[in-house]
């Protein structure tokens, strides 16, 4: 099975722990779609300088201020669990999404707190990682119009 | 295993903590990050959007109390996926890129502009290697990397370092004024007339 | 058309074998493909957990239980049957070998398969505990659970009562000595297992434990029905509705570990345009 992207990252930066390493190395060394991936972040890491630099932190931390105060006037915190309840009933349960969501803080700050364990636990790191992130996506990031930075 | 620059990363954060941890993120990965995008896709502009998309991505999803064991192994992550997604939602609504429109403009071309398009073709080729210039050539043909990579007699890892490389060279040379941007696409073609397959 | 043949070459043989294969080799094959396909699942369902990881030994465990359960299968089906299929029948001393076969298919598809399904299933348990999920037993539970056990605790009595008549079990009979006791402990966790994704509500991960509480009763039923058939309780035709059950706790053990696989999936290309 291929490791997913994050493990390749992992891998190439020469992170991952020996037990896993040694079976990512062996996969990467006959599998081409791999070799490709590598390959990118290889080049991603050359030195020479890109054609436009990003823009610099200050700019992207006031569009993130920006995107805040947004979404603290859109997000209700009952639309918020519905959302969330939506994505992952038809991986938990209706009824264990909703149960999961009960204790969330009125701000719903600490909703991803509640529901990635749990995911992470029964469908392991890889899987939940990506649900998770489209958790956010769906429920929370999309739920507005969309900040260009 | 976090690695954070203030060497936190917890559940829930405060919001000035949080900032502080997607600019030192920035600081640290937005240029490799970039450069990985180019990879996926040779428009600049979505490139940087899908950067900066995936640190609202990032600050959002923390700010909402996810930790993140790994954040640099999470921001390629999230930025491969939505590139793919990006890609594939804009191939099939048949979007025309502006490589194309470049294209049909240099086809109708007249005598001038093909004179640029010859020039830029030998400053192409000066400035890259046969391997590189093989690979353009290939690429411009409509071959996938793998390919590519079977008629070179490479691994598909060496055109997929070898073609940002590629991209890079060719910007530069618009960048410094020794192509014609207009006639670019055309010169392509015309290195594409000429070529001679590449023996290794 | 192969029916068809089949029957021409039996009226021509007159060699009955011929006709009992055919109704009897398609069910073979069935069952060793459904197991061959929960096999499958549960090895791609172990790998998609990372080392370390607290569900990664219960589907290690899993797909352990389900190789004991195809390689019994194939034994007890293919090789242990005098079938035309099987190619220890064309063999000097085949009779013998198909016997050990078979025997060794028992012990595997028995209580080698249950002990490491039992361990899985206890980590489950303790997981969901863990994460608040572990519900309670009904009423019905515990009577079920009394009515079963007294069928274990008949059974145990008849073998002690063999042994104090110093009648000898045989190897093959003290081997499956375990396997009603763990097919007990295995539905007492299945009840819990059942209570609590009914509480969980319909999940893919609900399904899936849910097949596998489903598969674990069938068996217990199967294995009663013998039981009661090897005492005359349950006399012919009766006894014939023991067979059904063999079949659907197949599909149910092959089934659960794709749920479980479709949840990983799914959540791994959630929001995706297409599947990378």
């Amino acid at each position: 099975m291929h490791p997913d992207i994050e493990t390749l990252v992992t891998h190439h930066f020469g992170e991952l722990a020996p037990p896993l390493e040694k079976s990512v190395a062996l996969h990467v060394a006959g599998c081409a779609e791999c070799q490709l991936e590598l390959g990118r972040l290889g080049a991603a890491g050359d030195q020479t300088p890109p054609a436009e630099p990003p823009k610099g932190a200050d700019a992207l931390l006031t569009k993130l201020r920006y995107w805040e105060s947004e979404s603290t006037e859109t997000h209700s915190l009952g639309e918020l669990k519905l959302r969330v309840e939506s994505t992952l009933a038809p991986y938990l349960g209706k009824s264990a999404a909703k149960s999961l969501l009960q204790t969330v803080r009125h701000d719903g700050r600490d909703v991803l707190t509640q529901v990635a364990p749990l995911l992470t636990i029964f469908l392991g790191r890889r899987a939940a990682g990506n649900l998770v992130s489209h958790v956010v996506e769906n429920a929370i990031v999309n739920t507005q119009t969309t900040v260009r930075l | 295993m976090t690695d954070t620059p203030d060497g936190s990363n917890p559940g829930t954060v405060p919001g000035a903590e949080l900032e502080r941890e997607v600019a030192g993120y920035y600081e640290a990965y937005a240029v490799q990050l970039l450069r990985y995008a180019e990879t996926h896709t040779r428009d600049l502009d979505l490139g940087k959007d899908a950067v900066q998309e995936v640190f609202l991505r990032y600050f959002a999803e923390r700010r909402f109390g996810n930790r993140i064991e790994n954040p640099r192994a999470w921001l390629y992550r999230v930025l491969h996926n939505h590139l793919l997604d990006r890609l594939s939602r804009a191939a099939m609504k048949c979007e025309v890129s502006a490589d194309g429109t470049e294209r049909m403009a240099d086809l109708q071309a007249g005598a001038e502009m093909r004179m640029e398009q010859r020039q830029t073709a030998r400053e192409i080729e000066a400035r890259l290697t046969p391997r590189e210039l093989a690979c353009l050539r290939l690429r411009v043909e409509g071959l996938s990397y793998q390919e590519i990579a079977d008629r070179l007699g490479v691994r598909i890892g060496t055109v997929g370092a070898l073609l940002p490389r590629v991209y890079t060279k060719l910007r530069e040379g618009v960048n410094e004024g020794a192509f014609f941007t207009e006639s670019t696409a055309g010169a392509l073609f015309f290195l594409l007339g000429r070529g001679q397959p590449y023996a290794s | 058309m192969i029916g068809v043949v089949v029957f021409a070459v039996w009226q021509l043989t007159g060699s009955d074998i011929w006709i009992e294969d055919f109704f009897r080799i398609p069910g073979a094959l069935l069952m060793v493909c459904m197991s061959a396909a929960g096999l499958f699942s549960s090895r791609r369902v172990y790998r998609g957990f990372f080392p370390g990881e607290p569900m990664r030994i219960v589907w290690e465990l899993i797909a352990g239980s389900a190789l004991c359960g195809f390689a019994g299968s194939a034994l007890i089906q293919l090789f242990g049957t005098a079938s035309l299929l099987n190619p220890l029948h064309y063999w000097g001393d085949g009779h013998r070998l198909a016997s050990q076969a078979r025997s060794a298919g028992i012990v595997l598809d028995g209580p080698i398969r249950f002990a490491l399904l039992t361990t899985a299933l206890f980590l489950v348990l303790r997981q969901y505990r863990q994460s608040g999920f572990l519900a309670g037993y009904k009423l019905i539970d515990w009577a079920v659970l009394i009515f079963t056990g007294g069928y274990v605790v008949r059974e145990a009595i008849d073998v002690i009562a063999r042994i104090i008549h110093r009648k000898a079990l045989t190897p093959a009979e003290l081997v499956n000595l375990p396997v009603d006791p763990l097919l007990w402990i295995l539905l007492a966790e299945s009840l819990l297992l059942f209570r609590s994704v009914r509480n969980m509500g319909s999940g893919w991960i609900s399904k899936c434990y849910g097949a596998f509480c489903a598969g674990i009763f069938l068996i217990l039923v199967g294995d009663m029905a013998l039981w009661a058939t090897s005492w005359g309780y349950l006399p012919w035709p009766w006894s014939a509705l023991g067979w059904y059950v063999w079949m659907p706790a197949a599909a149910a053990f092959a089934l659960a570990p794709t749920y479980q696989w479709e949840a990983m999936r799914s959540a791994e290309f959630a929001g995706t345009a297409s599947p990378a």
